[in-house]
């Protein structure tokens, strides 16, 4: 399982791009989905996500529509236009840096004779 | 496990309200994903009231109550964050002007003082508005006051080129405060949070310098 300081920074990418792939979710389904999608590398916590998409909300780049299941109430999230444009700039920025990174231990490695 | 029962909710909720949780939003994201994760994760032999306790304890590392003070915090950073793109934006937008009219100016075209004083006046604005929005995280009447200088400083720039009355007393402020004011000031809080050393001491030396100077030149005959 990947370290939480390596999630917290990839987080709200994380989160608007589920959104973005599959309409509208809820909290525990948008954990479960990571979990099975990355083979149980990543975890993301109820600590870290439930503030992130409150501020996401807040901040307009996601929109709530609840829903009451008995005496509890569900929160099914999804993304506004202004989500959208957000999200297609977060991935940019991910896979340009995910490249950068990429190419930097690449020559790192080549530089001290490492196989990559 | 089947579905909980609403004695079994409400027991939950109550849990949640006893960590300190008082974010009505934050409650129900909670509860919903406690109760999910019952009905989902946990057998039917499982003391499902353990297994709500242990989840909670593994929620947050300190105490359950941190998560709203962290969902303060990350609204606020991702308002600064868009805040600073604006400013940005913006600032880049002013500059735009500012050159078009310094052109236009040149080539004697119509419109170049309007052009001018449009990007000095939202240059100036918009640096206003970013410092008082950063006084109130940095607590700092530091930057606020090298910001209403500069401001100042450049407002009498901009008079001075437009042949404006004042020009001379609002670039004088500038100037004056600058090196009589801010240096001193600066100098105190560097000196009293143990951050003075010779590469800021050396800048507050030339700002001050500069600033002295500059006043020397001035006829104040003229103001």
């Amino acid at each position: 399982m990947y370290s939480s300081e390596l999630i917290k920074g990839t987080l709200k990418t994380i989160i608007l791009h589920l959104l973005k792939e599959n309409g509208k979710m809820y909290g525990y389904e948008m954990t479960q989905m990571v979990k099975a999608l990355s083979q149980e590398k990543i975890q993301i916590t109820e600590g870290a996500l439930y503030p992130m998409l409150h501020a996401l909300e807040a901040l307009g780049d996601v929109t709530t529509e609840t829903v009451y299941i008995g005496k509890r109430v569900r929160k099914y999230y999804s993304l506004t236009p202004q989500g959208k444009t957000t999200s297609s700039e977060k991935m940019k920025e991910l896979t340009a840096f995910l490249e950068t990174m990429g190419n930097l231990i690449k020559k790192q490695n080549n530089a001290h004779g490492y196989a990559t | 496990m089947a579905m909980l029962h609403e004695k079994d909710i409400h027991w939950i909720k109550q849990l949640i309200l006893e960590h300190g949780i008082t974010d009505q939003a934050l409650v129900e994201s909670l509860l919903d994903h406690l109760c999910c994760m019952v009905e989902n994760e946990l057998t039917t032999s499982g003391d499902w009231q353990l297994f709500v306790e242990n989840e909670i304890k593994k929620m947050h590392p300190i105490a359950l109550h941190h998560l709203q003070t962290e969902k303060e915090i990350f609204i606020q950073q991702l308002k600064n964050n868009n805040m600073n793109k604006i400013v940005s934006n913006t600032l880049m937008g002013s500059v735009a002007l500012l050159l078009t009219g310094v052109i236009f100016k040149i080539f004697h075209w119509p419109g170049a003082s309007f052009i001018i004083v449009l990007g000095c006046g939202i240059g100036t604005v918009t640096s206003l508005i970013s410092a008082l929005h950063h006084n109130k995280e940095m607590q700092s009447v530091k930057f606020i006051l090298i910001t209403l200088l500069a401001a100042s400083f450049s407002m009498g720039c901009l008079f001075k080129i437009q042949h404006w009355p004042f020009a001379n007393l609002l670039m004088l402020v500038g100037v004056l405060g600058t090196a009589f004011l801010f240096v001193p000031i600066s100098l105190y809080q560097l000196k009293s949070s143990n951050q003075l050393n010779a590469q800021n001491g050396l800048m507050h030396f030339l700002l001050f310098l500069t600033g002295t100077m500059t006043f020397m030149l001035f006829d104040l005959s003229m103001m």
